[in-house]
C-alpha cells in the first residue's frame, strides 16, 4: 500500500513537473490530473480481454514508463546540435510540403510552413504552444472528443505523460495540395516517450498529412506510447498516412483515432514496420451519415518482432461506409496477430462494409494469427470480410529464378510487388524508397 | 416489410410441444452435489474407475469459471435442475415393452416408423436413460455394436476405458466436466474394420420433465477402412423454466476410416444447449459434421476436428437458425496436428425475429503441420431490422506453408430477388421462404431426404408470420 501511494505521489510530482515546463494553462494542468487519477484506478487488463489475448501487458508495464526524462529538461538548456539524416532527408524537400514540424525527442525543432499556406491559415504547431496559443480549438479537442483517459490504462498513461506533440488544424473550406509532414525523431537518450498528435480537420476542408517516427540505433530499451486523433468536421477529407520506422524502439502501444461527421471522409494509410513488440489500436467512428472511411496498410515482421493490430470500423449512422485493408508479412521468428472488429450498430441502416487482411508467411518459424469479426445488428446492409495466410508462390519465384535472379532478390521482388498497391499512395519516392528500404533490410536480416 | 412490426411467429408453432406426465422410475434431488454423483453411479453399478472419474470431474467442474465468452450464462440456475431421472426400470427389447406414454411420444415423433424405412439402427433417450436400442441383425453379425452408452460401459468395459475421455478430456471446459461428472445415457459405437454401414444409425433424445438436465455421453469408434454415417435427434416440450442440454460426444476415426455425424437440433426455446463434440482423425480419414441448429433458447456448441495423422480431411457444415429470443453461437473447430491435413467450413446463419446467429471458429495450424490447406465460408441473413448476427473466426497459423482462407458475408434478402418473384405471382412471404431455402440449400442438400424435407419445413414454420 505503501509504495503505492509513493509511486502515486511520485507520478503527481512528475506531472506537475511536466507541466510547468512546458508553461501549461490551467486547463490544460487539470486535464492531465484527471488523466493520473483514471490512471491510478484503472485496473490494467488482465490477457483475458480479446483485444489484449495475443500482446502480454507485461510489455506496457514497465517500471520506467513513468518518468520521462524532459520531466527535468529546462528550455534552453539543452540545445539540439544535430539533425538526424532521415529527419534532414525530409527537410531538404521541404518545398515539397505545405508545411513540416519536426520534432526530436521533446525538443521542437524545425517547423517550415509555406508562405501561401500560412496566408491561408493553416496551422502546424507543436502541441504545448498550440496549448498557449489557440486554447479555443485545443482545449475543445485534444483528449477530449475522440481519444479520451476513459478509453484504456495505456490512453489514460499517455494523457498524463505526454511532452511532445503537434496540432494541425485545417480551416474549413480550404483545400491544401501538397501534404503535410509531422516527423518525430528519437535519439534514445529518453526512455518514455508520448507524442501525441491532434488532427481537426474543419468543415469541408481537405487535406493530406504524413506523420514518420524514426529513431537512432538506441542502445537502451525504448517505451513509446503515441496517439493520434483525428477530429473530420462535416465534408471534409482527410488522407492521414503513417510511416513507423522506430524499428529500435522495446515497446511501442500506438492509438490512432478518428471521428468522423457527416459525409466526411478519412483514408488511413498505415506503414507499420515498428518496435520489438508493437500494439496497434486503430479506431474509426462514423458517429453521423454519410461519412467513409478507407484504411490500407502494410506490416513487415522480422527477427523476433511481435505486431499485434487491433481495428474497429464503428457504424454508428446510416448510409456510412468503410473499407480496411491490412497485408502483412512475417519472417526471421516474427509473430503477428490482427483482430479487425465490423460493429454496425441498430440504427446504422443501409451501411455498407469490408475487411480483409492477408497474411504471407515468409518463413518456417514466422506465425500469423488472424481474427476478422463482425457484430452486426441493422438488416438493410451490406457486409463482408475476409482473411487468408499462404506463403510465396512457388511458380512465381521459379519463373523469377529462370531469368537469371537469386533466390534472395527474387523474394524480395515478389514481397515488394504485394505490398506495391499500397506502397504507391504514398505522394512522393522520398517516402517510397524510405518504406522499399525498410522492406528490404528487414527480409535482408 | 414493416419495420417494427411485432414478430407474430410464436413458440406455439413448435410442433414438438407436447407432454407426459412426470412418472419416473427415480430421481435425484435437484442441484449438483457429491452425493449426487454418488447416487448415480450407485444406480447404474459402476466398476470403481468410472465412479472416480465422475468424482474427479465433480471437482474440476466446480473449479472452473462459467464461461464469460458466447453466449449469456447467467440465467441458468444450476441448483435448480435435475440432474439424473430414471423413467422405468429397464430399457425395451421392443417397442412394446416401454411404459405406454414414453412409446406414444417416440410414435408422435415418428421414431419407429423411419427405423423401419431408413435407418439401420434406433437409439431412444428418455430424459437421462435410454430407454430403447436397436441394430439390424446383419450388422450385429459383422461386429458392429450399437448400443446406449451405460450397457457398452457394462459389456465392452476395456474399449469403454481405453478411449472414454481421451478426445475430449474431462477438464476440457466447464460443461465437458459437468457432462463426466453426471453422464447417462448417448450411444457406443464401434465399427470393426472395413465395415461399411451403409443405412445410417440414429439416436433421438428426447426431454419430458420440467428443470431437466440431460448429459448424453457418446463414443464412436471407427476402426480403419470403416464407415458410417450417424444422426442424432433432439426435442423438448416447452416449459417456463429452463432445462439444460449438455452432451459429450467424442469419436475417433482411425486410418482411412470415415464418418459423418448429423445432428438436426430442435430443442424447444427453454432449453440451454452446451455441447462439446469432437472427433480425432487419423491417417487419410475423414470426418463430416454435419449440424442444424434450429431449437434452444442458447446453444453453444463448435463441433471440432482434430487432424492427427497425415493427409486426414474434416468437413463442418454448419446451419442455424436464431429466431425469437433465440442465440444460435455455433461454428466449428479444425486442429491441424499432421501435414497434407486439410478442413473445409462452411457456415450459413439466418437470424430474424429478434434472434441473434453467431458463428464462432477457431483454424489452428500447428508447427510441424506442412502443406495444411483450410477454408472457412460464413454466410448469414439478417431478415429484420432487430435481429443480430455476428461472426467470430480465429485463424492461428504457425507453419509457413499453410493456405487458409476465410471469407464472410453478412446481408439482407435483395430487393430485387424479392421483387422479380412478386412479380412471377409469389406473396412476399413465399418468396421470403424461397430464398432462404435457397440460401441453405447447400447443406440440406447434405442430409438424408426426409431431413431435408423436415428442415425446409422447420425453417418455413420458423418464418411463417414473420412478415407484417
Amino acid at each position: 500500500m505503501e509504495t503505492i501511494l509513493k509511486q502515486e505521489e511520485l507520478f503527481k510530482q512528475t506531472v506537475m513537473e511536466i507541466s510547468e515546463q512546458l508553461a501549461e494553462p490551467q486547463w490544460l494542468r487539470k486535464r492531465r490530473l484527471r488523466a493520473l487519477k483514471i490512471f491510478n484506478r484503472t485496473p490494467w487488463p488482465t490477457g483475458k480481454e480479446e483485444e489484449w489475448r495475443k500482446t502480454k501487458i507485461l510489455h506496457f508495464q514497465n517500471e520506467r514508463y513513468p518518468v520521462p526524462e524532459s520531466a527535468f529538461w529546462k528550455p534552453g538548456k539543452n540545445v539540439f546540435t544535430r539533425i538526424p539524416a532521415p529527419v534532414s532527408a525530409f527537410l531538404e524537400e521541404a518545398a515539397r510540403y505545405a508545411g513540416i514540424l519536426v520534432q526530436t525527442d521533446a525538443l521542437p525543432v524545425q517547423k517550415y510552413l509555406g508562405e501561401e499556406e500560412a496566408h491561408r491559415h493553416l496551422v502546424i504547431d507543436d502541441l504545448p504552444t498550440a496549448a498557449r496559443k489557440y486554447p479555443e480549438w485545443v482545449e475543445a479537442y485534444f483528449m477530449n472528443r475522440v481519444i479520451t483517459p476513459e478509453q484504456g490504462k495505456l490512453e489514460a498513461l499517455h494523457g498524463a505523460f505526454w511532452n511532445i506533440g503537434a496540432f494541425v488544424r485545417i480551416p474549413e473550406g480550404s483545400a491544401f495540395e501538397k501534404p503535410i509532414h509531422i516527423a518525430y525523431h528519437f535519439t534514445g537518450k529518453e526512455q518514455s516517450l508520448y507524442p501525441h498528435t491532434l488532427v481537426v480537420a474543419e468543415p469541408n476542408s481537405r487535406a493530406t498529412i504524413i506523420e514518420t517516427v524514426t529513431t537512432d540505433e538506441m542502445e537502451a530499451p525504448v517505451f513509446l506510447n503515441r496517439q493520434i486523433e483525428i477530429f473530420a468536421g462535416e465534408g471534409a477529407c482527410l488522407d492521414y498516412m503513417v510511416i513507423q520506422l522506430e524499428h529500435s524502439a522495446e515497446t511501442v502501444y500506438s492509438a490512432f483515432r478518428s471521428t468522423l461527421k457527416k459525409d466526411s471522409s478519412v483514408n488511413w494509410r498505415l506503414f507499420s514496420f515498428c518496435g520489438k513488440t508493437s500494439k496497434t489500436h486503430l479506431e474509426i467512428d462514423l458517429e453521423e451519415e454519410g461519412a467513409t472511411a478507407d484504411v490500407q496498410g502494410i506490416f513487415l515482421g522480422g527477427d523476433h518482432q511481435h505486431l499485434d493490430f487491433n481495428t474497429i470500423q464503428k457504424h454508428l449512422k446510416s448510409r456510412t461506409r468503410s473499407t480496411l485493408l491490412l497485408k502483412g508479412a512475417v519472417t526471421g521468428h516474427s509473430k503477428s496477430a490482427f483482430r479487425g472488429v465490423i460493429h454496425i450498430d441498430p440504427n446504422a441502416q443501409k451501411t455498407d462494409a469490408y475487411q480483409l487482411n492477408n497474411n504471407l508467411l515468409l518463413s518456417k518459424n514466422a506465425q500469423a494469427d488472424a481474427n476478422p469479426v463482425l457484430e452486426i445488428e441493422a438488416n438493410d446492409i451490406r457486409c463482408t470480410h475476409g482473411a487468408t495466410a499462404g506463403q510465396l508462390d512457388d511458380s512465381q519465384l521459379f519463373y523469377l529464378q529462370t531469368r537469371g535472379l537469386p533466390l534472395k532478390l527474387a523474394k524480395r521482388l515478389i514481397v515488394e510487388g504485394y505490398f506495391k498497391t499500397i506502397v504507391d499512395l504514398l505522394p512522393n519516392d522520398t517516402l517510397k524508397n524510405a518504406v522499399y528500404d525498410e522492406i528490404g533490410r528487414k527480409l535482408n536480416d | 416489410m414493416a419495420a417494427n412490426e411485432v414478430p407474430k411467429i410464436g413458440l406455439d408453432k413448435y410442433k414438438y410441444d407436447f407432454k407426459n406426465p412426470e412418472n419416473y422410475y427415480f430421481r435425484v434431488q435437484k442441484g449438483l452435489s457429491r452425493e449426487v454423483v454418488q447416487t448415480i453411479s450407485e444406480m447404474k453399478n459402476e466398476p470403481d474407475w468410472m465412479r472416480q472419474i465422475r468424482l474427479r470431474a465433480l471437482e474440476i467442474y466446480n473449479k472452473k469459471p462459467i464461461p464469460k465468452w458466447g453466449g449469456n450464462l447467467d440465467d441458468i440456475d444450476f441448483d435448480d435442475i435435475y440432474y439424473y431421472i430414471k423413467p422405468a426400470e429397464k430399457m425395451g427389447k421392443s417397442w412394446d415393452d416401454i411404459p405406454r406414454d414414453i412409446r406414444e411420444t417416440f410414435d408422435k415423433l415418428g421414431i419407429p416408423e423411419a427405423e423401419q424405412k431408413y435407418l439401420s439402427g434406433v437409439g431412444a433417450q428418455y430424459e437421462s436413460e435410454a430407454v430403447y436400442h436397436s441394430l439390424r441383425e446383419n450388422l450385429k453379425k459383422q461386429g458392429v455394436i450399437f448400443l446406449d452408452m451405460d450397457s457398452g460401459l457394462k459389456q465392452y468395459p476395456d474399449l469403454v476405458r481405453e478411449y472414454f475421455g481421451t478426445v475430449v478430456p474431462t477438464g476440457d471446459n466447464k460443461f465437458s466436466a459437468m457432462n463426466t461428472a453426471v453422464w447417462s445415457g448417448g450411444s457406443f459405437v464401434y465399427i470393426p474394420e472395413g465395415v461399411h454401414v451403409d443405412i445410417p444409425l440414429q439416436a433421438y433424445f428426447r426431454i419430458n420433465a420440467r428443470n431437466m438436465g440431460q448429459f448424453e455421453r457418446s463414443l464412436i469408434i471407427a476402426e480403419p477402412g470403416s464407415y458410417l454415417h450417424y444422426i442424432e435427434g433432439c426435442t423438448a416440450p416447452i416449459y417456463s423454466e429452463d432445462s439444460l442440454h449438455s452432451g459429450v460426444i467424442e469419436i475417433i476415426v482411425k486410418k482411412g476410416a470415415r464418418i459423418r455425424y448429423t445432428t438436426i437440433q430442435n430443442w424447444a426455446p427453454n432449453v440451454y444447449n452446451l455441447v462439446t463434440q469432437r472427433a480425432v482423425v487419423y491417417e487419410d480419414a475423414v470426418m463430416e459434421w454435419v449440424d442444424g441448429n434450429i431449437g434452444s433458447k442458447l446453444t453453444m456448441k463448435y463441433p471440432a476436428v482434430f487432424l492427427k495423422g497425415r493427409g486426414a480431411r474434416g468437413e463442418i457444415l454448419s446451419m442455424s437458425y436464431a429466431g425469437k429470443g433465440q442465440h444460435q453461437d455455433a461454428g466449428a473447430k479444425a486442429v491441424h496436428l499432421a501435414p497434407d491435413t486439410s478442413s473445409n467450413i462452411i457456415s450459413k446463419s439466418i437470424s430474424s425475429n429478434g434472434g441473434r446467429a453467431s458463428y464462432r471458429g477457431l483454424v489452428k495450424v500447428s508447427k510441424n503441420a506442412d502443406r495444411v490447406k483450410s477454408n472457412t465460408r460464413c454466410d448469414a441473413l439478417i431478415l429484420d431490422d432487430i435481429s443480430r448476427s455476428d461472426t467470430y473466426p480465429y485463424m492461428e497459423v504457425d507453419n509457413a506453408t499453410a493456405r487458409i482462407s476465410h471469407e464472410a458475408t453478412v446481408s439482407k434478402i435483395g430487393d430485387e430477388q424479392l421483387f422479380y418473384l412478386q412479380s412471377r405471382g409469389l406473396t412476399e412471404n413465399e418468396a421470403m421462404a424461397l430464398i432462404v431455402r435457397g440460401f441453405v440449400e447447400s447443406i440440406v442438400k447434405e442430409l438424408p431426404m426426409e431431413y431435408a424435407v423436415e428442415l425446409n419445413r422447420l425453417i418455413e414454420l420458423q418464418m411463417d408470420g414473420s412478415i407484417g
